[in-house]
């Protein structure tokens, strides 16, 4: 299955009529994990970087690597990517927090993720992606990964 | 002769003064200034005021009225950002004062992009609690559009900033 599914099905999702304080809140997970897991799937396929580190999560270990590695649109993607994990953390875990019960916020970060898609893609072009190994290559090495 | 600024506020006159060297404000009476708000009465009253302002249907007294709490939070403002700035030292007192300065950067860059300060916290992720980061939360009216544009707005300035602060995360909330 490719990522990009879980996207979908979250744009799906937020479109359905009376869908709900619990369907709103997952169209967030999935719109999360439909933007993370691309760019996860990016690093390791197209850069040969694992995201796994001793203590770290991998979804911190993504954003790590894109945030060091000197390269400003990646960069701009690690960043993009925290709040859209915030907001998914808030979805799923503060249950006081009602926000993510509301539709517009579900449509936002359904449009977060696919922003993230389109940095996702610039990054992929063969000047930037070529910069970004070499960035996140001289970071796995500060902090002695490799 | 010395050309002086014209205040037009209280917090502009407030951040005019000198505030002499020495032991920064206690972290407890921080805490304490952190917790000074208005009370939810006026801040429905302020909401009615900034709307009839808005739409010109704001008397004269209700004007001066509106004036008075706009000054006050101006100094409770400026009072807080003192604040803020103390107890971030305070957390910030282990990781070297390169990475404080990127934050208060970082704090002042949400506040220029969202016209707001932001609410500071410690967060951490409840799938591994060992990974703590900070969350700035900024409430705004929520227009989609609006809000991706400050975001990508604020994404950018953020990204310049050095050095680099990986555990930062945005949080947007609709006005209430």
């Amino acid at each position: 299955m490719i990522p990009s599914e879980f996207l979908a099905l979250a744009q799906r999702l937020v479109q359905t009529p009376d869908l709900g304080a619990a369907g709103l809140r997952s169209a967030i997970w999935r719109a999360y994990y439909g933007g993370y897991l691309s760019v996860r799937a990016f690093l390791e396929k197209e850069l040969a970087t694992p995201c796994r580190a001793g203590g770290v999560s991998e979804h911190q270990m993504v954003q790590r690597y894109l945030i060091n590695s000197q390269v400003t649109e990646a960069i701009e993607l690690g960043h993009m990517l925290g709040t859209l994990q915030q907001a998914r953390k808030e979805a799923d875990y503060e249950m006081a927090n009602v926000s993510p019960e509301n539709q517009q916020v579900a449509l936002l970060n359904v449009d977060r993720a696919l922003r993230i898609l389109e940095k996702l893609e610039h990054c992929s072009a063969p000047t930037i992606r070529q910069k970004l190994k070499a960035g996140i290559t001289q970071y796995r090495r500060l902090i002695k990964e490799l | 002769m010395v050309s002086i600024a014209s205040p037009t506020a209280e917090s502009n006159i407030l951040s005019q003064l000198v505030v002499p060297d020495g032991p920064p404000l206690a972290a407890e009476f921080a805490g304490w200034l952190l917790g000074i708000h208005f009370t939810s009465v006026a801040e429905d009253q302020i909401r009615e005021l900034l709307a009839k302002n808005k739409q010109g249907t704001i008397g004269e007294d209700e004007r001066s009225l509106l004036d008075k709490y706009l000054s006050l939070g101006g100094v409770l403002d400026v009072l807080q950002t003192w604040a803020r700035s103390v107890r971030l030292r305070e957390q910030f007192a282990s990781v070297g004062p390169s990475t404080f300065e990127a934050f208060q950067r970082i704090v002042e860059i949400t506040t220029e992009v969202f016209g707001q300060a932001p609410k500071i916290k410690h967060d951490y992720n409840p799938e591994f609690p060992s990974e703590k980061y900070i969350v700035l939360t900024v409430e705004v009216p929520f227009d989609r559009k609006s809000v991706l544009d400050m975001e990508a707005e604020w994404t950018q300035m953020v990204a310049v900033v050095e050095p680099k602060l990986d555990t930062l995360r945005l949080s947007i909330e609709p006005r209430k």
